[in-house]
């Protein structure tokens, strides 16, 4: 009986928490004082345990930005169900894997993902976490194996440069996950059994999700997002070895369909053009190299 | 005058370095789920030790965007973006045995976690989390197969 009201205690200070603004510690520590079973001063210790010990959030952890990208998979993929040829999707992967590592976050907490989704839109689409996906309509307008890594690169310059974190970045969520973490530690440093509310953080992260959906699938980045995208991307075909002009070749394609084609990036990205200028001006392309035989060969083999 | 030998003196100056370089390790987390610690730092180095979630490493030092490190298990290097400074703990109970240091904590699995996951599918369940398990477990390429791929398509 004593346990059940020491563990009701506990419950209310972490629901009275989720309420209010009041310091967790202080108002923790008061109601469970006030039962009797402990002294003010042992029970400031037990909830100030997880209060001193667990991190103010500043930013997302990668295990956090693994689970937002994997709920904003679901959302894209609910839309648009991957094409999971097995001989396809590994030479994506594999010429996506030889972007990933020459970029500053070759390593993703769940690893990178790549897989073409059935859509007739020009598109491609990377969500937090590294899942990246590219439309089967893009896919077939791609000439060569350097374009298609010009297109997956682009989509890893936004997963390494975190702009779909950073486009639900806020104090407000910062400040919820860091209450719901010493919410955690406070009730573990209590040594009670008690189950904390995922109500309000899963309010806090369906929202991100459906903040990051939107973003990728109907709003689009900031132009200044896009065209840093493509910088980083220009960057890593060259560190990778792949022709960094097949992003322009690429861009040049998309210019051809701009004015019959329509959603997908048309939607979400700068006009092809202000790309193309943006890039020409910003990134210093090498003299002209004869194409790869042997890439050549394998993406006409494999991708046709 | 007593003359020191050679060997001693060599011997001496490795026990010294080896001290400054325990006293220079500062610790750090794993934050990938897993990873490699490669001999050289490259990615394409064999790997010499695999560290997971929350493993405690020493860093030793940084070269470019890699960080040396040691473990039980091995000595190498790793990406500086794959450890944290933060200490990692992997669950709520073990928040009591973390001692009073400078490292800030962070617990796993809270927050946008796993737990949370399963509330937001709860609320969704139409919502097509089948079909990320199946991208995730898409056959991917070994770390040899792409560098062999790099090879063979005359990448660098």
């Amino acid at each position: 009986m004593n346990s059940l009201k020491f563990f009701g205690c506990v419950a209310s200070c972490v629901l009275l928490n989720a309420c209010a603004n009041q310091n967790l510690s202080q108002l923790g520590a008061s109601v469970l004082s006030s039962t009797g079973y402990v002294n003010q001063e042992q029970a400031r210790g037990i909830f100030s345990a997880g209060d001193k010990l667990v991190k103010s959030q500043e930013e997302l952890t990668p295990e956090q930005e693994y689970y937002l990208g994997r709920s904003v998979s679901a959302q894209v993929l609910d839309r648009f169900p991957p094409k999971l040829d097995p001989t396809k999707t590994k030479y994506i992967n594999t010429v996506g894997q030889s972007v990933v590592l020459v970029s500053d976050l070759p390593e993703t907490f769940g690893g990178y993902h790549f897989a073409v989704i059935d859509s007739s839109e020009i598109n491609a689409v990377s969500a937090p976490g590294g899942f990246v996906y590219i439309s089967s309509g893009l896919l077939k307008l791609l000439p060569s194996e350097d374009a298609l890594a010009a297109v997956l690169a682009h989509e890893v310059a936004h997963v390494v440069k975190r702009h779909g974190v950073n486009a639900i970045s806020n104090s407000h969520l910062f400040s919820a996950l860091t209450d719901f973490s010493k919410q955690a530690a406070s009730v573990a440093a209590s040594q009670v059994s008690s189950p904390v509310d995922l109500g309000p953080m899963t309010a806090v992260f369906a929202g991100s999700v459906s903040g990051v959906t939107e973003k990728l699938l109907t709003k689009g980045y900031d132009r200044s997002q896009e065209y840093d995208a493509d910088l980083y991307a220009a960057m890593l075909l060259q560190r990778a070895g792949y022709d960094p002009r097949a992003l322009l070749e690429v861009l040049t394609i998309l210019k051809s369909h701009a004015g019959t084609a329509s959603g997908g990036w048309f939607d979400t990205h700068p006009a092809p053009a202000d790309r193309i200028e943006e890039l020409e001006d910003d990134f210093s392309f090498p003299a002209e190299t004869a194409a790869s035989p042997a890439r050549a060969t394998r993406f006409k083999k494999i991708i046709g | 005058m007593r003359v020191i030998s050679l060997p001693r003196i060599v011997l001496c100056s490795c026990f010294v370095a080896a001290v400054a370089s325990i006293a220079h390790a500062e610790p750090a987390w794993v934050q990938v789920r897993e990873s490699a610690i490669r001999a050289k730092p490259v990615y394409y180095s064999p790997g010499v030790a695999t560290i997971r979630y929350g493993e405690q490493l020493d860093r030793l030092s940084t070269e470019g965007s890699w960080a040396r490190v040691r473990t039980k298990t091995g000595e190498g290097f790793v990406p500086v973006s794959s450890i944290s400074r933060d200490r990692i703990v992997l669950s709520v109970k073990d928040i009591s045995k973390v001692g009073a240091d400078s490292a800030d904590v962070v617990l796993a699995g809270k927050g946008f976690s796993r737990e949370v996951e399963q509330s937001y599918k709860k609320e969704n369940p139409s919502l097509r989390f089948d079909r990320v398990d199946q991208v995730e477990r898409q056959a991917r390429a070994s770390i040899s197969e792409v560098q062999s791929f790099r090879t063979s398509g005359g990448l660098r």
